[in-house]
């Protein structure tokens, strides 16, 4: 077969632009389309660089009629045998070393050329917007430009014919670098080349002797560099490996991990329909066990040992395949976890290879045989036990981010002071161990340190990576709260200028109109006559004590007709975050705000969130009110939507507001509305729970639930008051009357909020466990029946068991999400725990952007102002619900690590006998929960016992029988059985977390 | 063209003596002069412009797309239009049925990807202007173009029927399309002389005409007769098929690498 290369032609248009041809093939679905594209040349691009004076007479202004700015310094850094230069990098050293070129102290002029741009874009997304943000944001420090090599006519380049596309955009690189070398000869600054390519580093020297400009590795850079030992540590590993696999040839070992399938082979297979595709769950207590759900499946997929999950990381976008029926099996009852598992291993070796040593030439399985084998899947899956298990064959979409975790002091080599291979241990335990290559493994030993995945090659046993930042000491509050944040993707740095610039000039000195038909305010705000004037109400808000950003507030009056008029006024957010501002973008890319122990992440800046928006008392405030005119049932008579200026007359806590209604003395009308209001809430209460709402939240565990998504949030001791019900009431009644509405009013884009009924198979286990230890059972025909069901979970001799099924049942329920109205259809808008047909958030703008998007819907739907097309689009909803989605989920895991490293804290001083429930059998352990103080930890079959071998394991009955450590008589440990623990909180020596562990006495 | 009775006499005379003397004074087995630029249209896998010195011209372009060919054999697909004739024309239909036909003589395992995927390719042939017979002219393009025709390039396996895969394509490299297409003759008789490409004049005057078809050094099916004009046809000596076909064997192997050679 003979390649041919059609030669574009090239034709001169004007002075100055010359047009040519780009040719290329797009496969797609099987297909192959010819592209054709117009490519225009230009001679007017600018070196950008400021001592250059020639560029200056050529460049014309750009479609905004602004001139490009010179950013390159003209005094730029002079490095050994080199002297004055500018950077330009290759598309794999952004890629490796992106850490590296935002570092403060190393490349301050920087050339990106435009194909590294492009090529960058299309490797890693958030490298490119990461490059972006340097390009943008340079400065006197850090200097980067684009260069666009691609559309300068003495820049570009053609394809040869039998170049690969790599090779060609080497050559590009490398014109460019000949360009800027020549350009700038006379004004005394040369041109490096950093790229980690040996065969493009050849290439520079072969072209031509007198290239006039350098060429260097990352490696050979950085030792220029005046503070080469510090940059050099912070030099990716990949590229180390590299380096060291030219000088270490018995570093190379055997293949140990299967190949990844080809692209056209996974996609034949996903369309035919034996390959499937989806995200990778590693279980929680055996890193080597993963699942998939698969839409064709009706439970998720087993994937079990090393091999088959094939460097899979948790949340990584994969393909799998089916194994033979062969190799199905049950789900593991053992827990394995990465910290504990082959801790010896040599970070330098390979590890033992007998687990990959299973032939890897097996007889192929033609597609028809594998359809009929997934057709046996998924029988077997409706019949128990046995589960069809998976392997995976190729990953779409890595989820590597930076991870937090410390060096495993086993695997530091104490003797040597040179670099060394260690291992890092992460924090999700549910990741494999990190290897890296640092000189600095005993500086870093007992430090929280940051590091970045960079590759996993397939003969090593464990992936790749290289040190970012140290975040301090192991157990520093700081270096926790930190290392947290950055597990859980939560955006916690300060609000950057830009946004702050979107807050009202005033600043605190802020205050609403006194009038609201003065000329003069309507002039600064034309829509201020559309306010209505509410501070004649009496109105106060109820939130916890110290509560500074106050969403909410409420006020009740008896109308002459015997009804009630009833407001919720929620603070105004959008007035002041309009859309399209970077504001609106900030708050939109966080999503929520996010409560730790100690601390508050804010989705929106202080001066909105705690003044400006704050319904504050004694101050005018503008508010979204939700007027409601309720008879004696609480019935809604009508409903009325407004954005009004307010006066709260106080602001209550939740105990103050409780006194103040019991206090038989009080009987002016503020404490009349607010009696009114808690009898009214108390109806919608009762109306509720006749619909089937969930009561899962349990007064006396110290984990307070919030009563719509059910889950735990924190766990004070906190005693419910009717006013917090009250609040929440009307709350839910403000959120479902406004959904409705924007519903009404959107039917394509409303932001709502939906909960899923749980699918049976959820609760399968924790009702064969019911079944078996207590003989009871929990419906789920519909949410009423799930809870009439958990109603009647109880034991007459154990208060606790009734709580114990409600926590169990919570953690086997759907997680409510948001969505826009057009991706599902009516009826699975429900929400389930609530029992409502339809819901959404409104009543929290400071601190949830859902609530932000109700409000500009429901403004455009009372016609206040026309609705953003932001939020009119079904694909800019999509987006937003996915991250919010997303926001709202990392919030909570968050706030519950964050109380989890209290906790530990807070046992570290005293070690106590508390009561426990075994909640969880393995064949290697127990999982029990300790309800005093909301901790759940396993306990290791060694711990329990000296005979870890005669320990019997019985699946069906949930029972592990053993001999405990004190004592001959076998012990059995049914599921649901209350134990007596000791809890401690003990630090973990490999992993250095602090967690409370669990003995049983 | 419409020439006078007189006219016609005389060019007939000529053309049948012997030896012939054609108006333009080519020889027997001489083409009018022709123009053709191949790949002038870039969005298509291959593509010629062919123009005759009589001033008709012909562009054929060719196109394709990957099928499955267990569920769709027909790996070739015509499309002639002939300007000022109707879709459904006599000629436009004949042209296209013969086309069809004479196609199939292309090895249609050079289309062929994986075991299970195959090009199909769309050759569309827009006959611009044409004054005589446009046959000749629309295989010599078809022919021109399909030697232009460059393909994608497969990365993926070549065996796929039982584990499937889909095609995957290289970004940039195109491989060239290696058929030999058959070339078409038309050939007019009159009285007893036989010549090769008769202009429109000749046409006028001719008392038969034949359709030849070759490839690969040999004649091949079809060969017809072919009526040029509506006054002046007649029956013509069968001999003169074999001479036809002696003639074009002669010549036609140079034309294709004429042809090649572009």
């Amino acid at each position: 077969m003979s390649t041919k290369v059609v030669v574009p032609r090239k034709k001169r248009l004007s002075e100055g632009l010359t047009v040519t041809q780009k040719v290329f093939i797009r496969s797609r679905n099987g297909g192959a389309t010819k592209i054709i594209r117009e490519h225009y040349l230009r001679n007017d691009i600018p070196c950008l660089s400021k001592s250059c004076t020639k560029c200056q007479s050529i460049v014309v202004p750009d479609a905004k009629n602004e001139l490009p700015k010179f950013i390159l310094s003209e005094n730029p850094q002079v490095i050994a045998n080199i002297g004055k230069h500018y950077v330009v990098v290759d598309t794999n050293i952004v890629l490796l070393a992106i850490d590296l070129l935002e570092n403060i102290s190393c490349f301050f002029d920087v050339i990106v050329p435009q194909i590294v741009l492009d090529e960058v874009r299309n490797r890693s997304y958030p490298v490119y917007t990461r490059l972006r943000t340097l390009c943008r944001d340079s400065d006197d420090t850090k200097r980067f430009i684009v260069f666009h090599n691609e559309f300068n006519e003495k820049t570009f380049v053609d394809r040869l014919p039998d170049e690969t596309i790599n090779d060609r955009n080497d050559r590009a690189i490398r014109k460019t670098c000949e360009w800027y070398a020549q350009h700038l000869k006379d004004y005394g600054i040369n041109i490096v080349l950093v790229t980690n390519d040996r065969l493009n580093r050849e290439a520079v020297k072969k072209e031509s002797k007198e290239q006039g400009y350098f060429t260097k590795s990352l490696y050979e850079y950085a030792d220029l560099l005046s503070n080469a030992d510090e940059i050099k540590e912070l030099i990716p590993n990949v590229d180390n490996y590299a380096e060291s696999k030219e000088l270490l040839p018995e570093d190379k070992s055997e293949v140990v991990f299967p190949e990844y399938y080809q692209t056209s082979r996974v996609m034949g297979g996903l369309r035919s329909g034996v390959l499937y595709q989806g995200n990778v769950q590693i279980s929680e207590y055996n890193f080597l066990e993963g699942s998939v759900s698969l839409p064709r499946f009706s439970k998720p997929v087993l994937i079990v040992g090393q091999k088959n999950l094939n460097r899979a990381f948790n949340g990584d976008q994969v393909v799998v395949e089916l194994l033979p029926e062969s190799e199905w099996k049950a789900p593991s009852s053992l827990t394995l976890d990465s910290e504990h598992f082959d801790i010896n291993d040599n970070p330098d070796g390979q590890g033992e290879e007998d687990e990959f040593n299973r032939n890897g030439a097996e007889a192929v399985i033609s597609d028809k045989q594998r359809r009929l084998l997934a057709k046996e899947a998924i029988n077997a899956q409706k019949s128990k036990k046995v589960q069809p298990t998976a392997k995976i064959v190729s990953i779409t979409r890595r989820s590597w981010r930076q991870y937090v975790g410390q060096i495993a002091p086993s695997s530091v080599d104490d003797k040597t002071n040179g670099i060394q291979n260690v291992f890092v241990i992460l924090m999700d335990k549910c990741l494999p161990k990190i290897r890296i290559r640092t000189r600095r493994a005993q500086e870093l030993l007992g430090k929280r340190i940051v590091i970045s995945v960079d590759s996993w090659p397939e003969n090593y046993k464990y992936p790749l990576g290289h040190f970012v930042r140290d975040l301090g000491d192991v157990e520093s509050t700081q270096a926790e709260t930190e290392a947290l944040l950055l597990e859980h993707d939560v955006e916690y740095r300060p609000f950057s200028k830009k946004v702050l610039e979107c807050l009202p000039s005033e600043g605190h000195n802020w205050k609403a109109p006194v009038k609201l038909d003065d000329p003069e305010e309507i002039s600064k705000d034309p829509l201020l006559p559309k306010r209505q004037d509410l501070r004649d109400k009496l109105i106060c808000s109820i939130d916890p004590p110290g509560c500074v950003d106050i969403d909410d507030a409420l006020h009740a009056k008896k109308l002459p007709n015997g009804n009630w008029e009833v407001g919720v006024h929620i603070a105004d957010v959008t007035h002041f975050v309009k859309t399209g501002t970077a504001l609106d973008a900030e708050g939109a890319s966080r999503g929520t705000s996010v409560y730790l122990v100690d601390k508050r992440i804010d989705m929106l800046p202080m001066l909105l969130g705690t003044d400006l928006c704050s319904l504050k008392p004694y101050v005018d405030r503008f508010a979204f009110s939700v007027l409601w005119e309720l008879d004696d049932n609480a019935d809604i008579v009508n409903v009325n939507f407004t954005k009004s200026v307010i006066k709260s007359r106080e602001a209550f806590s939740y105990e103050q507001a409780q006194l103040r209604i019991d206090d038989p003395n009080q009987t002016d009308e503020l404490t009349l509305g607010m009696r009114a209001l808690l009898q009214l809430s108390i109806k919608l209460k009762q109306k509720r729970l006749d619909a089937g709402a969930l009561n899962l939240a349990s007064p006396e565990v110290k984990v307070h639930m919030d009563s719509e998504t059910a889950d735990p949030g924190e766990v004070e001791i906190k005693k419910l008051l009717a006013t917090n019900s009250l609040v929440e009431e009307f709350m839910l009644l403000a959120n479902i009357s406004v959904a409705r509405k924007i519903y009404d009013a959107f039917p394509q884009t409303a932001m709502l909020r939906r909960h899923a009924a749980s699918p049976s198979t959820n609760f399968e286990v924790l009702n064969e466990m019911l079944q078996k230890r207590k003989n009871m059972h929990i419906s789920l025909e519909s949410s009423k029946a799930l809870a009439d069901s958990l109603d009647r979970c109880i034991d007459p001799e154990d208060a606790y068991f009734n709580t114990l099924v409600r926590i169990m049942s919570t953690r086997c329920m759907m997680a409510a999400q948001y969505f826009f109205s057009g991706a599902y259809s009516y009826p699975d808008f429900r929400h389930y725990g609530l029992a409502v047909d339809i819901y959404t958030h409104f009543t929290s703008p400071i601190r949830r952007y859902c609530d932000v998007v109700a409000h500009r819907q429901l403004a455009g739907a009372i016609g206040y102002e026309p609705l953003s097309l932001d939020h009119r689009d079904k694909h800019k909803m999509d987006m937003i619900c996915r991250n919010i989605n997303r926001k709202h989920r990392n919030a909570q895991f968050a706030g519950r690590a964050s109380i989890e490293y209290y906790v530990g804290q807070v046992m570290r001083n005293n070690e106590s006998i508390e009561t426990g429930y075994v909640i969880k059998v393995f064949n290697n352990g127990i999982v029990v929960l300790v309800p005093k103080f909301g901790v759940e930890g396993l306990i290791r079959i060694e711990n329990l016992t000296d005979s870890a071998e005669d320990a019997v394991f019985d699946e069906l009955e949930f029972k592990l029988s053993f001999k405990p450590k004190t004592g001959d008589k076998v012990r059995d440990v049914h599921v649901f059985e209350k134990v007596d623990v000791q809890v401690r909180s003990v630090l973990d020596p490999i992993t250095s977390k602090r967690k409370a562990e669990l003995l049983l006495v | 063209m419409t020439l006078s009775v007189a006219e016609k006499s005389y060019l007939y005379d000529a053309l049948a003596s012997t030896p012939s003397i054609r108006p333009d004074g080519r020889y027997p087995y001489q083409f009018m002069p022709i123009e053709i630029y191949t790949d002038f249209l870039p969005s298509s896998n291959g593509s010629s412009r062919i123009i005759a010195s009589d001033g008709s011209e012909c562009i054929v372009s060719v196109k394709a797309k990957v099928v499955d060919h267990t569920s769709d054999d027909d790996l070739l697909h015509i499309e002639i239009d002939i300007a000022g004739e109707r879709d459904d024309a006599l000629i436009t239909e004949s042209c296209t049925s013969l086309f069809n036909k004479l196609l199939k003589n292309i090895d249609m395992k050079k289309l062929q990807l994986t075991k299970k995927y195959s090009f199909k390719l769309f050759i569309d042939v827009l006959v611009i202007s044409s004054n005589s017979n446009p046959v000749s002219l629309i295989s010599f393009g078809i022919y021109s173009s399909l030697n232009s025709t460059s393909l994608p390039k497969l990365v993926s396996n070549f065996d796929d029927l039982e584990v499937e895969e889909l095609p995957m394509f290289h970004d940039y490299d195109l491989v060239k399309l290696e058929v030999v297409p058959p070339l078409v003759f038309v050939l007019g008789i009159v009285k007893n002389n036989i010549f090769i490409d008769p202009a429109a004049s000749e046409c006028e005057v001719a008392n038969n005409g034949l359709i030849i078809s070759w490839t690969n050094g040999k004649i091949i099916a079809p060969i017809r007769t072919l009526a040029l004009n509506d006054t002046n046809t007649k029956g013509f000596n069968p001999n003169l098929i074999q001479e036809g076909i002696k003639l074009v064997e002669k010549y036609a192997s140079d034309i294709a690498s004429a042809l090649q050679n572009i």
